[in-house]
């Protein structure tokens, strides 16, 4: 079977996986397309594409989301490659939760080549706007989102009593099955 | 209503062709917080105004003002300026060029040049409505004892007014901001019971409800009742009391009832909402960005008194760089202000810059309202600039040589601890600051500065960089090789994230001649214009306020079961230290953008520059509004203050003089 | 509850009965326009966005209104139920039968397009002529609250002062409504009645056959007066702004401003949380939405049953609402229509 591992539905199911939030979550900020294409961008198809297939791979041998993050702190930080796609991954989690790129690390970009945008920076308005962090601790982003007069006289929402349980893993089930 | 269409705003050859015609009765340098108030209000008084604003006009248009909020979204430091783009024909201060100064060392990459031994933490605006645009809008009136302080504890100097003299103006800047607060809650940090008896006129009500206290606020409200804490031998209630803000709230219906009110003859209080869409910001959303823009306007900046001056009184004129005060040297008045406009910010073709000279009517007034350290510097370059030779009192307005001393600002002392595992403060959430934990007033003032401490809403934001610092935290623990991630990571956050504490000291301070602004040859910005050199240090007196106030954020964390986590460091930017029972203990100060004290009022024009009219001893026909103008700092953020200023000097304008 | 409204009101408990319903017309009309407002990506449609966001907020305005007038004579506005909202796509309630001569329409929850503003159009039609108003069932709002304003003519003829007989306890005060034109006050009495309902009316289809609605004191940007709901959708339909001195059977004639119908979010029609597989993460969005929604419809039935503070609550939830609609608007159906999710506005209560 000859996939293509570049697809944006691979990148979101994987940040799904690494961010904690549901792929419906991530398509939810509207950014999939444009984060995808910045990742990819930055560190070059070839790289990327080694992390999309090692991704591949962890689905494919795990049934759990348990197993899905063993298996991602073993192939992607752990192993052979872990100085290569570990680095990347963290920083497509970065960019998820706060709409920032990170300059890769010295060594890597030594080792593995530097692109010319690779620089730390906001990567739009909106990218702060929807990163996930705000979502995540229950808070809105400075100057956006803005929750209403007189909301945060009220205690915070604690999500994760409910949250905890269903997050993310069901589309993936369902897109995995038709693409089978 | 006013708006950029019909437009206060003027072309240079409008305003020339005025000034050849004698039509100005006031001429105002700066269209920032007191700016734009005086020029209200002297229209008004059906007086014709000129503001002379160095800054931009960007923000009288709504996708101007849309582009500053873009612009901080898209800024990587998110600092106080960060909405605001660099302009060097009228340049401003940056918290990003501040650095530890090494002993003769000056450090001059930014705007200022800071000369130590500390280097000046705060920084201001030069755009229309000014630092209006990036205040916190914390609007408590100054407490009486902060006018006498010389007089009731041996320090600092008295102001020439008292309390009571400022008083009705106080409500009447209360009106034009737009204050939410509630009477009862102020009084509770007055120690002297004459002082609280005549604090409010009788039956004065705010025009708007305080704000919703935060879930924080109340929950901390609630575990700090009745519990005290000593200083210099006296007990003071630890009370989370309301702040006074000028932000949109509910409207107070008693309000229209109060006497200050009827005298007015005002209806019912209607909170002003955004000057481009007038239903937008007509309460705080709780954008958590009062520092540096509020995107709704639902906080009072300066455009909304510029908006609903009188466009046939009023003209603003922008990108117009105020550079000298012209004396006649037979009658000493101000006959003229030397000004150049400039038309792009990169040209340097000619034609970019053309120079004018405003004038006003023959007995008309002219009026810096340029922000306490651009009023000095303006000062200080006029006539015969103070540098080398001149540097005693040369300048204008000088003769005292106080121009440009005295400076003081608030040092902003930060603390940080966690509450107990489980705890959920809600932080990140409504305004910036919605209460504080005072202790403005009592005894202990003779010792050591007073300082209020602001219960922050965004957790360790200023602190620590949160939510940012717990993301990369997080994802990168030790050695980085074991990142929590997936839903643990998200989880996490949120535990961490709602268990934050945050305090942030205002710390008194007090006037120092030789705390100072100054000018120096090799100083200049790309119109030649000086830079403001700066020399500063704390002294004791706030360093032992900063003490008590670590003590007190101490004993909060201990009542509530929380651990501190507050770090100072010798090599942050703002290190102070002194000695405790002869150990070195030091302090990590920041600015709180409370620039006060360069021009200050009193009764004696040997250690004075305005007298209580803010009328400088020097030159009859030029005053000085605006925050330079205090003698002391007190407490309060010196905005509400200032704004009060700003209303008695057009009510002596229009009374006595025009 | 009935289908059909009668065509007269005999009693006041059929003006209480017509009062609820009203309430269930003015909350109606808010998800479609949300859906159409919040379709629009930011920065694109400036105008368009605009105008729909201030008829939402007079929408909102009305709605405390009428919940005054029932609590005025007594009444218990009713919000909180599973059958308040209706099921989109569906004629607004009390106008399933139409006169004769009225197309029927349905109401739903769609993308900002032509077509839906065609639909505003028609629930905000003003009434120019009404020679046989009085005999067949309303075909317009203006219609439907010329019955209760007789309706409360004719209850006060019979009950006078004793009519408003509900406690003031339950109004909502002024101070509650912001970011619209016009202001809430308490009904009291006939006089503050009628100027409740004219006030409803004149926003929405203008003041007697006016573009403009007259009442509210609002200014528009360049200082003039608002027109009324019907006229705002027109000027979008229209990309033009109506100006002084346009009459309401002309097209308007003031500045032009650009309205672009593609680039919005594909939202696919009346969405429902039932078309999402139960264990979906969609399906946990979709239902997360409709319960804030239905949160919200608490706090407001709250709200007028004794509590006006807790709108503030509801405040809460009309902005939460607007983040989990424009998200739910962005994630791709499992499909291959190429549309999107979309709010659902459905009663949704979790036991």
């Amino acid at each position: 079977m000859s996939k293509r591992y570049d697809s944006v539905d691979d990148f979101v199911e994987l940040s799904s996986e690494l961010t904690g939030f549901s792929v419906a979550e991530l398509e939810g900020t509207g950014l999939a397309e444009s984060h995808f294409t910045e990742v990819r961008e930055l560190v070059g198809e070839r790289i990327f594409g080694r992390l999309l297939i090692t991704w591949d791979k962890i689905r494919n041998e795990s049934k759990s989301s348990k197993a899905r993050q063993t298996g991602i702190h073993k192939e992607i930080f752990g192993s052979e490659w872990g100085d290569l796609l570990g680095p990347i991954a963290l920083n497509i989690v970065r960019l998820w939760y706060l709409g920032n790129w990170f300059q890769m690390p010295r060594e890597w970009r030594h080792k593995y080549g530097a692109a010319a945008n690779d620089q730390t920076r906001v990567v739009s308005a909106e990218a702060y706007r929807e990163g996930l962090v705000w979502d995540a601790i229950c808070a809105y982003p400075t100057a956006a989102k803005q929750p209403g007069f007189g909301s945060w006289a009220f205690p915070p929402e604690d999500p994760y009593e409910k949250k905890a349980a269903t997050s993310r893993t069901t589309k993936t089930r369902a897109r995995k099955k038709k693409s089978t | 209503m006013i708006n950029y269409e019909k437009g206060i705003e003027a072309t240079p050859e409008e305003v020339a062709e005025k000034v050849s015609k004698d039509y100005y009765d006031v001429i105002i340098v700066g269209a920032g917080f007191a700016g734009s108030i005086l020029a209200k209000e002297l229209g008004k008084g059906a007086k014709k105004v000129l503001i002379l604003e160095a800054g931009r006009s960007t923000s009288i248009r709504p996708e101007g003002y849309d582009s500053y909020v873009t612009r901080f979204q898209e800024a990587l430091a998110k600092t106080p300026n960060s909405p605001y783009p660099e302009n060097p024909n009228a340049p401003q201060s940056s918290v990003l060029f501040q650095r530890q100064i090494q002993a003769g060392q000056a450090v001059d990459n930014g705007y200022q040049v800071y000369l130590g031994p500390q280097p000046f933490m705060s920084t201001f605006t030069r755009l229309t409505a000014g630092t209006s645009l990036h205040w916190l809008g914390t609007s408590m009136r100054m407490v009486p004892s902060d006018f006498e302080m010389s007089k009731r504890f041996g320090r600092g100097v008295n102001w020439p007014i008292s309390y009571t003299d400022l008083q009705p103006y106080y409500q009447d800047a209360e009106y034009e901001i737009g204050v939410s607060a509630d009477v009862e809650e102020q009084l509770r940090d007055i120690q002297n019971p004459e002082d609280k008896g005549n604090y409010f006129e009788k039956g004065y009500e705010y025009p708007m409800h305080q704000i919703p206290k935060t879930h924080l606020d109340k929950w901390l409200g609630k575990k700090l009742e009745g519990k005290s804490f000593e200083m210099e031998g006296k007990k003071y209630p630890m009370q989370v009391v309301g702040t006074p803000q000028s932000r949109n709230g509910m409207p107070n219906p008693k309000y229209a009832d109060s006497p200050y009110n009827k005298r007015k003859k005002r209806g019912h209080y209607v909170p002003r909402g955004g000057v481009h869409d007038p239903r937008m910001g007509q309460r705080c959303e709780g954008n958590t960005a009062c520092v540096p823009i509020c995107p709704v306007m639902a906080k009072y900046n300066g455009l909304k008194s510029l908006y609903s001056a009188d466009p046939e009184k009023v003209d603003l004129l922008t990108q117009a760089v105020v550079t000298n005060i012209e004396i006649d040297p037979k009658t000493q008045q101000v006959s003229g202000l030397d000004y150049t406009v400039y038309d792009s910010e990169t040209s340097a073709a000619p034609g970019n810059y053309q120079k004018f000279v405003a004038r006003t009517r023959k007995g008309g007034a002219y009026i810096v309202a340029a922000h306490a350290i651009e009023t000095a510097k303006l000062l200080l370059q006029s006539g015969t600039p103070a540098t080398g030779n001149n540097e005693k009192c040369g300048g204008v307005a000088n003769s005292s040589d106080m121009v440009g001393r005295n400076l003081m600002d608030h040092p902003y002392l930060l603390t940080w601890g966690l509450v107990p595992r489980g705890t959920r403060l809600g932080v990140l959430r409504g305004p910036l600051v919605s209460s504080e934990v005072p202790m403005r007033d009592g005894a202990f003032r003779d010792a050591h500065a007073a300082f209020r401490g602001d219960v922050r809403n965004g957790g360790w934001d200023f602190a620590a960089g949160a939510p940012y610092s717990n993301v990369l935290g997080l994802l990168a623990p030790g050695d980085g090789k074991n990142p929590v991630l997936g839903s643990k990571l998200r989880r996490q956050l949120y535990e961490d994230v709602q268990r934050q504490l945050s305090f942030g000291f205002e710390i008194e301070q007090l006037p120092d001649p030789a705390n100072r602004v100054m000018i120096r040859e090799e100083y200049r910005d790309k119109l030649g214009a000086y830079r403001p050199v700066i020399r500063y240090d704390m002294g004791e007196y706030s360093i032992r306020g900063m003490q008590a106030a670590k003590r007190l954020s101490d004993s909060i964390l201990k009542e509530v079961g929380g651990v501190d986590h507050t770090v100072y460091q010798e090599s942050d930017t703002g290190y102070v230290f002194h000695y405790e029972d002869g150990k070195k203990v030091g302090y990590t100060f920041h600015g709180s953008g409370h620039i006060v004290g360069t021009h200050r009022m009193g009764t004696n024009r040997g250690d004075s520059v305005v007298n209580s009219d803010q009328q400088t001893w020097d030159h009859e026909n030029l005053y000085l509004v605006g925050c330079g103008n205090f003698p002391t700092i007190g407490t309060s953020n010196p905005s509400l203050t200032a704004a009060a200023l700003a209303f008695k000097c057009a009510d002596h304008l229009i009374k006595k003089v025009l | 509850m009935s289908k059909s409204l009668p065509t007269k009101i005999n009693s006041t408990a059929d003006l209480k009965k017509f009062l609820q319903t009203a309430l269930r017309v003015e909350q109606a009309t808010i998800p479609p326009y949300l859906c159409a407002l919040y379709s629009i990506p930011d920065g694109l449609n400036r105008e368009a966005s605009h105008t729909i966001h201030t008829v939402v907020m007079e929408e909102m305005l009305h709605i405390l209104l009428v919940a005054n007038l029932i609590n005025a004579i007594g009444g218990k506005p009713v919000v909180d139920s599973p059958h308040f909202p209706i099921d989109y796509p569906s004629p607004l309630p009390g106008f399933d039968h139409l006169p004769k001569n009225e197309q029927p329409y349905h109401v739903g929850l769609e993308k900002f397009s032509p077509e839906a503003m065609e639909t505003f159009l028609r629930i905000e039609l003003p009434t120019y002529d009404d020679p046989d108003g009085s005999h067949g069932p309303p075909a317009t709002i203006g219609q439907f609250y010329d019955l209760i304003r007789q309706g409360f003519h004719d209850a006060y003829k019979e009950s006078k002062e004793s009519l408003f007989k509900g406690s003031r306890k339950r109004q909502v005060t002024p101070e509650y409504y912001y970011g619209g034109s016009g202001e809430v006050f308490e009904v009291t009495n006939m006089e503050s009645a009628m100027r409740a309902i004219d006030e409803i009316v004149d926003q929405g289809e203008g003041h007697d056959g006016s573009v403009f609605s007259g009442q509210s004191g609002s200014k528009r940007y360049s200082g003039d007066e608002e027109p009324a709901h019907y006229y705002r959708f027109n000027e979008i339909y229209t990309g033009r702004f109506y100006q002084e001195g346009d009459s309401h059977d002309q097209p308007p004639s003031g500045p032009v401003f650009p309205v672009r119908w593609d680039g919005v979010y594909n939202m696919h029609p009346n969405p429902k949380a039932e078309q999402f597989k139960k264990s979906s993460p969609t399906r946990k969005l979709m239902d997360e939405c409709n319960q804030t929604y239905t949160r919200l419809l608490g706090a407001l039935d709250d709200s007028f049953n004794g509590n006006p503070q807790n709108l503030l609550e509801g405040v809460r939830d009309m902005y939460e609402i607007k983040y989990q609609a424009v998200a739910l608007m962005k994630i791709p159906r499992d499909d291959d229509s190429g549309t999107t999710a979309g709010p659902a506005f459905q009663y949704d209560r979790p036991s």
